[in-house]
C-alpha cells in the first residue's frame, strides 16, 4: 500500500510579503516543487490550505487529479491545527507529513525513509533532522488527541524517532524570505547540474549599494565646488505674452544675471528640432519658461534677488487645450497650425470594413470608444541639478550633474555655444531616479549653467526646488486616444481606426517620437487585419512635456486594452476569452507590417497569472456581488466592492525603426589593464536600475572574471565614447550586446601582452527593415511581454480604490539580474498604479493646479500592494545573456489592469485615468 | 538674529551659533557637511531628509535649529558607525531595496527609529513606519522585506 503525503500549505506568508507558496521556482511554484518527490511514491497527496485558499487551490488545478485541497478553517490556530485536518482524511497504513514551503526534497528522500521501519522515521543531513517525517498511522488518534496548544515536533520527540542519513541540504531549507528563495534557487540549479557560476549569476549585490546606504553616494547637491555660486531662474507667470520690460533690483557686487544675450551661439535647445529657447525671448509660452538666472556667492540672496525683479508682459491670446488648439481661428503657438507633429499609417481598408459593419450586413458590429489619460510627473526623488565650470585656461566648459544622457547634453552645448562639442566635458554624478525626466531636460539647465559659468568664470550650481521641479519640467504627455473597432460575429476584430491626440505643451521637444510610439503601440497585442492609425502632437500654452518611463506607450494601453474590455463585454464575451482570440501569435504581423520573428508567450504568461490568482472565480464572483447590491450601492456602512482585472500588453525595444543605425551609432569599448582588470568605457548612466552592476556582469559573465576585476565608473564624455542615451529600455539590449561581443573579443586576445582595448560600433541587424517614411516594417528589433491582474478594492462611499494584489508575469528574455528585475518590475508597477489612481495632475489656464509634492502625491508604502511576480525565460539571441528591454514594460501594463478592476467591482465604465473618486462617482451614476 | 545652540549631534556635543529659524537640514548639509542627508522636497513629505531627534523621527527640513537646545540628533552619518547599522545595510542589500539611493539614508534612519520602538514588527508595521518617507523606485516590497530581515537577524540588538 502507498503512504499518503500530506502537505501543510495553511500558513500565512507575511514574511515573505507575498504568498511564498507561489513564487516560481525552476519553472514551476514553491508548492508545486515541494509536491513533487511525493508524485511517484505516494498514493494520495492531501493538501492543507488555509490562507489564500482559492489561490493555492487554482495554482495546484494542474496537478490534479492526484492532489486533494482541503481547507483548514482553523488555520489561524497554527500548524498543528493543518496537520491534525491533514491527518483526518489519512487512509494508508503510513504517511508523511511536509511543509508546503520545503521545495529542495529530492524524490529519494521519502523512498529512503520508506527502507526504515519505524513509528516515526525523520532524515538527518550534516547532523540535523529535516522535512518529511514519516509516521505509522496507528499513531493518528494520539497524535488527534494531543493538546491543540502542542505541535508536532514536540510530539515526535516525546514519543522517539529513528533516522536515515540523506546527504541532501535540501531537506532543512524552507522558504520564509525572498532571500531563502535565491538560496533555493541557487541549490536548485546546483542540482540541475548547471555551474555554481552560472547559478550565481542570477542576483549579485549591487555594487553601489554601499555607498547609497551610508549616504556617502555623491549626488550633485553634495559636491563643493570651491568658489561655487547659486543660481536661482526667474520664470514667466504668464501663459503666452510678450515681454515688455524687465526691471533688475539692484544687483550688489558679484551678483550677476544670465539671460539670453549670454548664450554665445544660438539660444536653442537641441532635442531635434531646437525649437525651444534657452532663456525666452521676445514672448514667453508658458508658465514657468526660464527667462533669466540670478548667479550669486550667497543662495538666500539669490532667491531674494531673483523675487525682486519685475517683469512687465503684455498678454496674448493663449491656448490651452488641444481642443482649442484645433479649433479653426485658434492663435498658433508653434508647428503647423498647432501641430507639432502629425503622422498616419495603417494597412488594408479599415474605413471600407468599418463602414460595411456598422451598416449591419455581415452580422460584424462596430465599437468605439475615446479614452483620455492625463499628465503624470516623474518625482524622481533627487530634484534636477547640475553644476556648470568654465576652465579659463584650457577654454572649457564642464557640466557635472544628475542626467540620464551625457551625450545628449554635450551636443546641446556645442549648439548653443557654437563650439567644437570637444570643448565640453559632461560629467554624471550619482543621478537620484530619471525615469525619463533627466532625458532631455538636462540639456536644458546644462546650457544655462555653461552660460553662467562662462560668464562668471566660477562654477554655477543651477538645482531646482522641488516645487520648481514639479512644474517646469517636463512630463508625461496627456493623451486622448479614440478607436473605431469592427468585430466579426466569431469574436474577431477585423478592423480599426485609431486617431490619437497627444498635448505637447509649448514647444515640440521629443513630442513626436513619443507621438510615434503612442500610435504603433496603439492596437496592442492584437491581430488587426485592417488598421488605420492617425495621430497628432498639438501644440499649447503649457510646460512641454516630455520623455517618461513607456515614452507614449502607456497612454496607448491603457487606451487598447480598456477599449478590449469594453468590446469584450458588449459582445458578452470573458475579457480573457476575447484575448486570446484576438492576440497576435509569433510570425503574425505587428501594427506597422513587420513581423513577430520570435515567441509571442502571452497565453503561458497568462495562465501563470491566471492560476495564482483565482482570476476566473473572482471576475464571475466579483460582478455578481456588486449586480447583488444593485442600487443601494451607494448605501453607507457597505463594505468595499472588489473587482479583479488583467491587461495583455507588450513593449517595443529600444529606438523605433532604424534610429539606432541612422541617428544613435552606438560605441562602446572595454580596455583590459596592465594588472588584468577590465574598464567598461560607455556613455550609459546608472540612475538607479542597476546598470552599474549589469553591465559588469554581462562583461564579467561572458570573460569568466569574478565581477570585482571588471569596473565601470559613471560616464565622463571625456573617457567614454557616445554610447547613445541611457532611453528606451535599450541599454543592456543594444550596448550591453556590444559589450558582451567585446568581451568575446578581448577573452580571445586575452594572451596579448601590455593594455588591450576592444572597440565596438553597432551593426544592425539585417532582419531588421523599416521605412521611415511610410512607417512600415519592424517598428523595434523585439518586443517584451506581460500579462498584468490587479485586484482592487473600492470604498462604495468614498469610492477610494485599495489595491489589493498584483499577479504579474514577464518575458523580458533572459534577465540579465533577477532581484534587480524584480526592482524594476516592482517600482514600475506602483507607479503605473500611482497613474491609474492618485497621481493627478490638471491645469487651468495654463496653470497646473499641483505644484507641490503635498498636491501631487505618490504611492507610499501604505499605498503599495503585495506584488506577486514572475518570469519565463526566453534568451533572446541579439541580446546580451539573451536579455531584451526591460525597464519601461514594467509600468505600461498597470494601470489598465487596474481600471479593469474598477470596472469589475463597480459594474460601470471608465474611459479615463486617472480614476478619481469624483469620476467615479460619475461613472457609476451613468452606469446606474 | 544668530544664537547660540548646544545640543549632542551624533553623540558629540556641539554648540552653533546660527538664525534660530535655519533649517536643521541645511545646518547639517551646508553649515557641517553632513550631506548624507538629502533634501528631496523642503516641505516635509518625502523623508528623505530624515533624521532622529530626541529618539524620534523628523524631517529635518522642517526642524528649526532654534528648537533643538539640549536635543539629540541623530544622523545617518553617526549611524552608519553602530552595529545596527551594518544589520541594515546587509538586509538592504540581500533584499535589493536600493536603487537610485537617494531615499536610501532616509529609510535607513526611518528603520532604525522603527525597530528602535518594534524590534520583531510585522509587515503592516513596518509598511506603517515607513509611510513617511518616499522612495519612487522600488514599489517599498523590498524595502519592507529588508526591514523586516533585519528585524530577524539582527534580533536583540534592537
Ligand atoms: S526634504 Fe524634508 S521631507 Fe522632503
Ligand atoms: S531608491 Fe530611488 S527613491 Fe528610493
Amino acid at each position: 500500500m502507498k503512504p499518503d503525503a500530506v502537505i501543510l500549505a495553511a500558513g500565512l506568508s507575511s514574511r515573505a510579503g507575498a504568498n511564498k507558496l507561489l513564487f516560481p521556482l525552476g519553472g514551476r511554484t514553491v508548492i508545486e516543487a515541494s509536491i513533487e518527490p511525493f508524485l511517484s511514491t505516494c498514493g494520495r497527496i492531501i493538501v492543507v490550505g488555509g490562507a489564500r485558499f482559492e489561490e493555492l487551490k487554482s495554482a495546484l488545478a494542474r496537478l490534479s487529479p492526484g492532489v486533494e485541497v482541503v481547507l483548514n478553517d482553523d488555520y489561524l490556530y497554527g500548524m498543528f491545527s493543518s496537520v491534525k485536518a491533514g491527518i483526518r482524511r489519512v487512509g494508508s497504513d503510513r504517511f508523511f507529513i511536509h511543509p508546503g514551503d520545503c521545495p529542495l526534497v529530492p524524490a529519494s528522500v521519502p523512498e529512503r525513509l520508506l527502507s526504515v521501519r519505524a513509528d516515526i522515521v525523520l532524515p538527518v543531513s550534516g547532523g540535523r533532522t529535516g522535512h518529511p517525517v514519516l509516521i505509522d498511522s496507528r499513531l493518528i488518534p494520539e497524535i488527534l488527541a494531543t493538546d491543540a496548544g502542542s505541535n508536532l515536533r514536540a510530539f515526535i520527540a516525546s514519543h522517539g524517532f529513528e533516522t536515515v542519513e540523506v546527504d541532501s541540504p535540501g531537506i532543512l531549507l524552507d522558504i520564509d524570505t525572498r532571500g531563502d528563495l535565491e538560496k533555493a534557487e541557487r541549490n536548485l540549479s546546483r542540482e540541475q547540474g548547471r555551474t555554481v557560476a552560472d547559478a550565481l549569476a542570477r542576483s549579485v549585490p549591487k555594487v553601489d549599494n554601499p555607498e547609497k546606504l551610508s549616504g556617502r553616494a555623491g549626488y550633485i547637491a553634495d559636491m563643493p565646488f570651491p568658489g561655487m555660486l547659486h543660481a536661482k531662474t526667474v520664470r514667466s507667470t504668464r501663459p503666452r505674452a510678450r515681454i515688455l520690460s524687465i526691471r533688475l533690483p539692484e544687483m550688489p557686487g558679484g551678483y550677476f544675471t544670465v539671460d539670453r544675450n549670454d548664450i554665445p551661439g544660438r539660444n536653442r535647445v537641441h532635442v531635434i528640432l531646437d525649437d525651444q529657447p534657452v532663456f525666452a525671448e521676445e514672448t514667453v509660452n508658458y508658465i514657468g519658461e526660464p527667462i533669466m538666472l540670478v548667479v550669486g556667492p550667497s543662495k538666500a540672496k539669490v532667491l531674494e534677488l531673483a523675487s525682486a525683479v519685475r517683469i512687465e508682459y503684455g498678454d496674448l491670446a493663449a491656448v490651452f487645450t488641444v481642443e482649442e488648439a484645433e479649433a479653426s481661428g485658434a492663435p498658433i503657438v508653434g508647428g503647423e497650425n498647432n501641430r507639432f507633429a502629425e503622422y498616419r499609417y495603417g494597412r488594408g481598408e479599415a474605413t471600407r470594413v468599418i463602414g460595411e459593419a456598422a451598416s449591419g450586413v455581415s452580422g460584424s458590429r462596430v465599437f468605439a470608444d475615446e479614452i483620455s489619460t492625463g499628465y503624470q510627473e516623474h518625482v524622481y526623488l533627487e530634484p534636477q541639478g547640475l553644476v556648470g565650470l568654465y576652465d579659463r585656461e584650457r577654454d572649457r566648459i564642464e557640466i557635472h550633474g544628475s542626467m540620464q544622457c551625457p551625450y545628449y547634453i554635450r551636443n546641446a552645448l556645442a549648439i548653443a555655444f557654437g563650439w567644437e562639442p570637444g570643448r565640453f566635458r559632461v560629467v554624471q554624478t550619482c543621478t537620484g531616479g530619471g525615469f525619463g525626466g533627466k532625458e532631455e531636460y538636462p540639456s536644458l539647465l546644462a546650457c544655462q549653467a555653461a552660460a553662467a559659468a562662462y560668464k562668471t568664470g566660477k562654477p554655477v550650481a543651477l538645482i531646482l526646488d522641488r516645487a520648481e521641479d514639479i512644474e517646469c519640467t517636463t512630463k508625461r504627455h496627456p493623451a486622448r486616444i479614440g478607436f473605431r473597432t469592427a468585430v466579426d460575429p466569431e469574436g474577431r476584430v477585423t478592423a480599426m481606426e485609431v486617431e490619437v491626440r497627444l498635448d505637447a505643451g509649448a514647444s515640440l521637444g521629443l513630442s513626436g517620437v513619443v507621438l510615434q510610439r503612442t500610435m504603433f503601440t496603439a492596437p496592442g497585442v492584437y491581430r488587426v487585419p485592417n488598421l488605420a492609425v492617425h495621430g497628432v502632437a498639438l501644440a499649447t500654452n503649457s510646460v512641454p512635456a516630455g520623455a517618461f518611463r513607456g515614452f507614449g506607450a502607456p497612454q496607448a494601453t491603457m487606451a487598447i486594452e480598456i477599449h478590449m474590455d469594453h468590446i469584450a463585454s458588449s459582445l458578452g464575451m470573458s475579457p480573457l476569452e476575447f484575448r486570446k482570440r484576438n492576440m497576435a501569435r509569433k510570425g503574425d504581423l505587428t501594427s506597422t507590417g513587420g513581423t513577430y520573428a520570435f515567441d509571442v508567450p502571452l497565453e503561458a504568461l497568462a495562465e501563470r497569472v491566471i492560476a495564482s490568482s483565482g482570476y476566473r472565480a473572482k471576475r464571475v464572483e466579483y460582478a455578481s456581488a456588486c449586480l447583488a447590491r444593485g442600487t443601494t450601492a451607494a448605501c453607507n456602512g457597505l463594505a468595499p466592492l472588489r473587482g479583479i482585472g488583467m491587461s495583455f500588453f507588450l513593449h517595443g525595444c529600444g529606438f523605433t525603426g532604424s534610429g539606432e543605425r541612422d541617428h544613435i551609432k552606438a560605441k562602446v569599448r572595454l580596455a583590459r589593464r596592465e594588472d588584468g582588470t577590465v574598464d567598461i568605457l560607455a556613455a550609459n548612466t546608472d540612475m538607479g536600475q542597476g546598470l552599474l552592476t549589469t553591465f559588469r556582469k554581462i562583461v564579467a559573465s561572458a570573460l569568466g572574471l569574478p565581477l570585482e576585476r571588471v569596473s565601470f565608473e559613471k560616464p565622463d564624455t571625456d573617457r567614454v565614447p557616445d554610447s547613445g542615451p541611457t532611453v528606451a529600455s535599450r541599454s543592456i539590449m543594444i550596448d550591453g550586446k556590444l559589450l558582451e561581443d567585446a568581451a568575446i573579443e578581448l577573452k580571445s586576445r586575452w594572451d596579448e601582452p601590455g593594455e588591450i582595448v576592444v572597440e565596438r560600433n553597432y551593426r544592425h541587424p539585417d532582419r531588421i527593415r523599416w521605412d521611415d517614411s511610410s512607417f512600415i516594417g519592424d517598428a523595434y528589433p523585439t518586443h517584451s511581454w506581460g500579462v498584468n491582474i490587479v485586484e482592487v478594492a473600492v470604498d462604495p462611499v468614498s469610492f477610494e480604490i485599495t489595491v489589493t494584489g498584483v499577479w504579474a508575469a514577464y518575458d523580458v528574455g533572459h534577465a540579465v539580474d533577477e532581484r534587480i528585475m524584480r526592482g524594476q518590475v516592482e517600482g514600475g508597477i506602483l507607479q503605473g498604479l500611482g497613474y491609474a489612481t492618485i497621481e493627478v495632475m490638471e491645469k487651468s489656464g495654463g496653470r497646473l493646479k499641483q505644484r507641490t509634492m503635498t498636491d501631487y502625491v505618490i504611492p507610499t508604502s501604505l499605498d503599495a500592494p503585495p506584488i506577486e511576480s514572475s518570469f519565463i525565460d526566453n534568451p533572446y539571441p541579439d541580446g546580451p545573456m539573451g536579455a531584451k528591454g526591460a525597464g519601461e514594460l514594467p509600468l505600461v501594463g498597470a494601470a489598465p489592469a487596474l481600471a479593469s478592476a474598477v470596472e469589475n467591482a463597480l459594474q460601470a465604465r471608465v474611459s479615463r485615468i486617472p480614476l478619481t473618486p469624483e469620476y467615479l462617482m460619475k461613472a457609476v451614476r451613468h452606469a446606474g | 538674529m544668530p544664537v547660540d545652540v548646544s545640543f549632542v549631534l551624533n553623540g558629540k556635543p556641539v554648540t552653533v551659533t546660527a538664525d534660530p529659524l535655519e533649517r536643521l537640514l541645511d545646518l547639517l548639509r551646508v553649515e557641517l557637511g553632513l550631506t548624507g542627508t538629502k533634501e528631496g522636497c523642503g516641505e516635509g513629505e518625502c523623508g528623505a531628509c530624515a533624521v532622529i531627534v530626541d529618539g524620534e523621527l523628523a524631517d529635518s527640513c522642517l526642524v528649526a535649529v532654534g528648537s533643538l537646545q539640549g536635543s539629540t540628533v541623530e544622523t545617518i552619518e553617526g549611524f552608519r558607525e553602530t552595529e545596527r547599522f551594518r544589520v541594515l545595510e546587509k538586509a538592504y542589500a540581500d533584499a535589493g531595496a536600493v536603487q537610485c539611493g537617494f531615499c536610501t539614508p532616509g529609510m535607513i534612519m526611518a528603520s532604525e527609529a522603527l525597530l528602535r520602538k518594534n524590534p520583531r514588527p510585522d509587515a503592516e508595521a513596518v509598511r506603517e513606519g515607513l509611510s513617511g518617507n518616499l522612495c519612487r523606485c522600488t514599489g517599498y516590497g523590498m524595502i519592507v522585506e529588508a526591514v523586516l530581515d533585519a528585524a530577524e537577524k539582527g534580533s536583540g540588538s534592537w
